[in-house]
């Protein structure tokens, strides 16, 4: 089913003399995986601005589950589905301790507070920081507060999480741990919009939206994107490490498959031509 | 003459409750080098670049800054001078009406002529790739998110400092973004002997432009080595939280299945041309 719908949305920020998005028409079902790629402003976060009703299009509509964003009586149902995760921590938290601010989100709604305290060790055990519920957040790093951004995010339950570069200030095991918690969230039925840089991450989803001065150069899976090496060098992506190594390996006549697109895979792969 | 970090221990908490962010870190950044610093969130390397410039004073332990000691009042404004920061989304800081006068905003208050700051203003714009002619007088916030970091680096830049701290000068930006910072940063060490120290994420930037690595565990130091000794160590920097280029992943995953690859961190061909070899033979 159809739950993100852009239908033709035009948007363009008032200091800015080109459109953000233009002419944007595109699906996300429920339930899926997405990554959202392109080179800064590209219109990538604006786009993910438009799913929650932050920003508004100046032509064209943004629904989700059926409701029109541009409808004010939609923007609370609309935002209790969709959570937002941004870039820097710092702008996202509210409070001082770290359990309150988890909680700040579910109190907000109304949630009965014995509910709140399960809410609230539940998202801090699935980013890894139940030990440090009690923490003032200004002794904590810049990872550790956007993973705490993150829990504040879960305990809201919303079905649908956008994370708008959410990783880029996490340590790679935070990376890699943040991945697997969104594909076991993901495979619980959590639909997943992940804007990013990274595009190690990118592998991991099912398809991939890529945004080029405010339009969709392409739409596809991993596989196909990576493999258009012109429309990376348009779009000023680069390619996983591990796919221009699978390239070099061709180049040096080693038959690795075009689906090997992660070291592990690479490796599997030559273990049989050794 | 070097930055000498000498039994550097910070302590943060409420008195009865406290957590060390540094415990007695020793190192030598020598001049010219290239030095990555890397670690998990929260092992401290932002609090030990904070404490390079003096931002945090040292409470146990000693930096001096070619051989001028940070924690001595008299020395500590020559140290500081020496250091330039840069901060994580240093382009939040920008904030004057042009470009020009955001770069200008630091030699100003070091009471410079007209003549040297136009001269220092137009030098690191044009290090950091921004045209001075297009670029001078536009608003900051006109630029693009690549532009807007390499414009907040000239503002640091145009202080003409020996030694240059970066935490995460990459974070957020795309391919290109990224790979225009590292060339300036290059261009830098090599032409203006300017000191790099550098904390990232990324494995395989500082496998490539390091000349030396510093690896942050909980605080303590890890490792002091060549990328190329550090990253021998890749099941061990798995464990702290890290990982290593892919290149080097995928050699020590094969040797995990028994095969003698060789190991590699910044060149891939001698993987390659072992495998291509081991293919033909077989």
């Amino acid at each position: 089913m159809a739950l993100i719908q852009f239908d033709h949305v035009v948007f363009q920020y008032e200091e800015s003399v080109q459109r953000a998005l233009d002419d944007i028409s595109l699906t996300i079902e429920d339930g899926a995986f997405v990554a959202i790629v392109g080179h800064n402003g590209s219109g990538k976060s604006t786009l993910a601005k438009h799913i929650n009703g932050l920003l508004l299009p100046a032509s064209g509509t943004v629904t989700v589950n059926g409701l029109d964003t541009k409808d004010e009586k939609n923007i609370l149902p609309i935002r209790q589905q969709v959570g937002i995760v941004f870039q820097n921590p710092d702008n996202q938290i509210v409070t001082t301790i770290v359990e309150e601010d988890v909680a700040f989100g579910p109190e907000n709604l109304g949630v009965p507070p014995e509910q709140i305290r399960i809410r609230v060790d539940e998202a801090l055990d699935t980013v890894g920081m139940r030990d440090y519920a009690e923490r003032a957040i200004h002794t904590l790093s810049g990872g550790q507060k956007q993973r705490i951004a993150i829990a504040g995010m879960l305990a809201l339950r919303p079905g649908i999480l956008v994370m708008d570069e959410a990783t880029a200030m996490l340590d790679p095991r935070g990376r890699a741990e943040l991945i697997a918690t969104l594909k076991e969230l993901h495979a619980s039925g959590l639909t997943v919009i992940m804007v990013t840089q990274y595009m190690e991450e990118v592998t991991e989803c099912d398809r991939v939206i890529v945004m080029n001065h405010g339009k969709i150069a392409k739409e596809g899976t991993p596989e196909d994107v990576f493999r258009d090496k012109a429309l990376l060098q348009s779009c000023s992506l680069a390619e996983p490490e591990a796919i221009r190594l699978a390239d070099r390996l061709r180049e040096f006549g080693v038959p690795i498959s075009e689906r090997a697109m992660r070291s592990e895979t690479i490796a599997e792969e030559l273990c049989r031509l050794l | 003459m070097p930055i000498v970090v000498n039994d550097l221990s910070y302590q943060y908490g409420t008195p009865g409750n406290t957590q060390f962010a540094l415990e007695h870190v020793s190192f030598t950044v020598e001049e010219g080098a290239f030095l990555g610093i890397a670690g998990h969130t929260g092992s401290g390397k932002s609090t030990l670049v904070q404490h390079l410039n003096g931002l945090i004073p040292s409470a146990a332990g000693h930096v001096t800054v070619d051989g001028h000691d940070l924690g001595d009042k008299a020395e500590r404004k020559l140290a500081r001078s020496l250091v330039g920061m840069v901060f994580q989304y240093p382009e939040y800081q920008l904030f004057a009406e042009t470009v020009y006068d955001d770069v200008a905003f630091g030699p100003k208050n070091l009471k410079l002529s007209e003549d040297e700051i136009r001269e220092r203003v137009l030098t690191a714009l044009q290090r950091v790739g921004l045209d001075p002619d297009t670029f001078k007088d536009k608003s900051p916030f006109e630029l693009s998110g690549g532009e807007k970091r390499r414009a907040a680096l000239a503002g640091v830049l145009a202080m003409r400092p020996k030694y240059l701290v970066l935490d995460e000068p990459m974070a957020g930006l795309d391919p290109n973004g990224r790979s225009a910072i590292l060339k300036i940063l290059d261009q830098l060490r090599r032409e203006d002997g300017c000191t790099i120290l550098m904390i990232s994420h990324s494995m395989e930037d500082l496998a490539r432009h390091a000349t030396r690595m510093i690896v942050l565990d909980r605080g303590k130091i890890a490792f002091d080595d060549t990328p190329e000794q550090v990253f021998e160590h890749a099941e061990e920097l798995f464990a702290l939280g890290l990982s290593v280029p892919q290149m080097t992943y995928l050699s020590m995953l094969l040797r995990q299945k028994g095969f003698d690859a060789p190991s590699v961190y910044n060149d891939e061909t001698a993987l390659l041309e072992w495998i291509e070899g081991r293919i033909r033979h077989a």
